[in-house]
């Protein structure tokens, strides 16, 4: 985003860049071509791509879910309202929202809390600090896929290195199997905090840098510890990127498929909406029911959208 | 607390903090790579061997042979270069669009690509299938290509944004009074200049497509297309795992991921990844 990167905007390039035309006699070009040609011309074929593969789409499935479409037979009949009536009187639809609330809330704040922790122990002066910079995000840049795949190793119960020190450490513990559906979901949540820590260390630490130095020094002139620091100077600064983070975070984890998917299955303990989503489509070959659910979470998305450009357009008036 | 210094009872506290994030983060990926390098004899044994004594690359070779795997990640190295080229020339000319010229409609357009956001990969897959398999898209390197660009573009846009804005008109201008015409000062000029985010924006869109395991398990059916991630599934879930072949498969699916990450370190400490594309 360009509010972490650190492109010099001169003072010089603002003005001309406010200026909606240009003097034309030093622009020959321009005299032939008028400029919003141009314009048009450069921006349509990542507007025909935007528009085709993302805006298109979510019309036609609009269109779907009115109807009983099969995934494989090209069968499409309009059954009106049917789909989303179904879906309200089904209890695995509301067993399912009730997980994925229940996930995405987990993760998130579990997230922000050890993001946060670990952004401020990576801010101080150490020695290699480059290094345990890159370690401390590195699990966010990996394939969801071989987390999955490792985590399910480590985990399993036989001969995975975690479940053997979870069964020697724990008294009690010894023939816990972490990949059962009692503890599938919080294994589950456990690799999906691991794995998207690092985005709120990788926010949070580049908010950090921009924090005023004098402010800080100040407040330890008059003696403020570590912990009031924190407290009454530190966390107000970082509010406007926590709060962003919360929704930000929030829409991701909410329609998270592959984690889910790959490493805890489809078992009906975290069987959420996408995973759901998934399930009618391509294991019960029912395209129409499926695209239903995937307006719901479009509906609730655009929602969480709107909240969070409000939040940013707030911020932003506050900060100037 | 920020960046002043500690007194030595809290130096303790921060070095075992860091400790702790360094082998929690990293271990995962040394228990992959020690795994990959098990000769079979090693790898059932309670407690489990923390280290081995004996390495060996046989399941690397097994991998390379017995599976379709070089197939794989031919189609995956096909499906992200293009997507990557297609996603970053469509996106360079629309941030160049955009901070060069006023039109109607530009405003609305930077807002409008914000929402992209929205449009979860979950909620896009369903139709997209549905078109797809109208248009004769499934199976198709330009169906993912086309998927996966337009899913970089929205990002791309963004982070592009910025770079072409720094470049000073004054150059352009020179270029001008020289008697290059727009398209030659666009190209000698402006882009040689943004080249930097170019670059840093390539590998983030190579990697979007390098990852994905969504589109690619549902816009893909045959064997011989399948990219990658839907192949390593796949073998894990063929019935007897494997684990040293799984995990060199992992090995080296991570590498490109690694080296990328390595190269990109110094715009992801600057808080670049946020507002990412996961």
């Amino acid at each position: 985003m360009p509010r972490g990167s650190r492109v010099p905007t001169s003072e010089r390039t603002r003005e001309y860049s406010q200026r909606t035309t240009p003097p034309p006699q030093k622009h020959p070009a321009s005299r032939r071509v008028p400029q919003w040609v141009w314009g048009v011309l450069l921006i349509s074929p990542a507007a025909l791509l935007v528009l085709g593969v993302i805006a298109v789409p979510i019309i036609y499935l609009l269109q779907l879910s009115l109807t009983d479409a099969h995934a494989y037979l090209p069968r499409e009949n309009y059954v009106g309202l049917d789909n989303y009536a179904e879906l309200a009187s089904s209890a695995q639809f509301w067993d399912s929202l009730r997980i994925t609330l229940g996930y995405a809330t987990l993760t998130v704040a579990i997230q922000l809390v050890l993001g946060v922790i670990v952004a401020l122990l990576i801010h101080q002066k150490f020695r290699a600090r480059g290094v345990v910079r890159l370690i401390a995000i590195a699990p966010y840049m990996i394939p969801a896929i071989i987390v999955a795949l490792v985590w399910r190793w480590l985990l399993e119960p036989n001969n995975g290195a975690y479940s053997w020190i979870v069964r020697t450490i724990i008294p009690g513990a010894e023939g816990t199997n972490l990949l059962s559906p009692t503890w599938i979901f919080t294994s589950l949540v456990v690799v999906s905090v691991w794995m998207y820590t690092p985005f709120v260390v990788i926010s949070v630490l580049a908010r950090l840098q921009t924090i005023d130095l004098s402010v800080i020094e100040a407040s330890t002139v008059d003696g403020a510890n570590a912990w009031r620091r924190f407290w009454s100077i530190i966390l107000p600064e970082l509010r406007p990127v926590l709060l962003t983070l919360v929704l930000l975070r929030f829409m991701f984890m909410f329609t998270k498929f592959d984690i889910v998917f790959l490493f805890a299955g489809t078992g009906q303990e975290v069987r959420t909406l996408p995973l759901l989503t998934f399930q009618r489509i391509f294991g019960e070959s029912r395209l129409g029911p499926g695209a239903t659910l995937a307006v719901m979470m479009f509906l609730l998305l655009v929602i969480f959208m709107t909240v969070y450009l409000r939040t940013l357009h707030r911020n932003s008036e506050e900060t100037e | 607390m920020i960046a002043t210094k500690l007194p030595a009872r809290m130096r303790w506290g921060l070095w075992i903090g860091i400790i702790l994030v360094v082998v929690v983060n990293l271990f995962p990926f040394y228990w992959m790579v020690l795994t990959s390098l098990r000769p079979g004899t090693e790898l059932f044994t309670s407690p489990p061997q923390f280290i081995t004594t004996d390495p060996s690359l046989a399941a690397y070779v097994r991998l390379l042979v017995d599976t379709g795997f070089l197939t794989n990640a031919k189609n995956s190295l096909i499906i992200a270069v293009g997507a990557t080229v297609l996603s970053v020339a469509v996106s360079s000319l629309a941030a160049y669009s955009l901070t060069r010229f006023k039109f109607p409609g530009s405003k609305a357009f930077s807002t409008g690509i914000l929402y992209a956001y929205t449009f979860a990969p979950i909620v896009i897959v369903v139709p997209l299938y549905g078109m797809f398999r109208d248009l004769g898209l499934i199976n198709t390197y330009t169906g993912m290509i086309l998927a996966y660009a337009s899913f970089g573009v929205p990002f791309s846009m963004w982070l592009l944004r910025p770079f072409f804005n720094a470049i000073p008109r004054e150059l352009e201008e020179a270029a001008f009074i020289d008697g290059a015409n727009r398209i030659k000062s666009a190209w000698y000029v402006v882009f040689p200049q943004a080249t930097p985010g170019i670059i840093a924006v390539s590998v983030f869109t190579f990697l979007l497509a390098w990852e994905d395991y969504l589109f690619a398990r549902v816009l893909i059916t045959e064997t011989t297309m399948k990219t990658l991630p839907v192949a390593l599934y796949d073998l894990y879930n063929a019935s007897l795992q494997d684990w040293p072949l799984l995990m060199a498969g992992a090995t080296l699916v991570s590498l490109p991921v690694v080296l990328a990450f390595l190269y990109l370190q110094k715009y992801l400490i600057a808080g670049w990844g946020a507002g990412g594309i996961k």
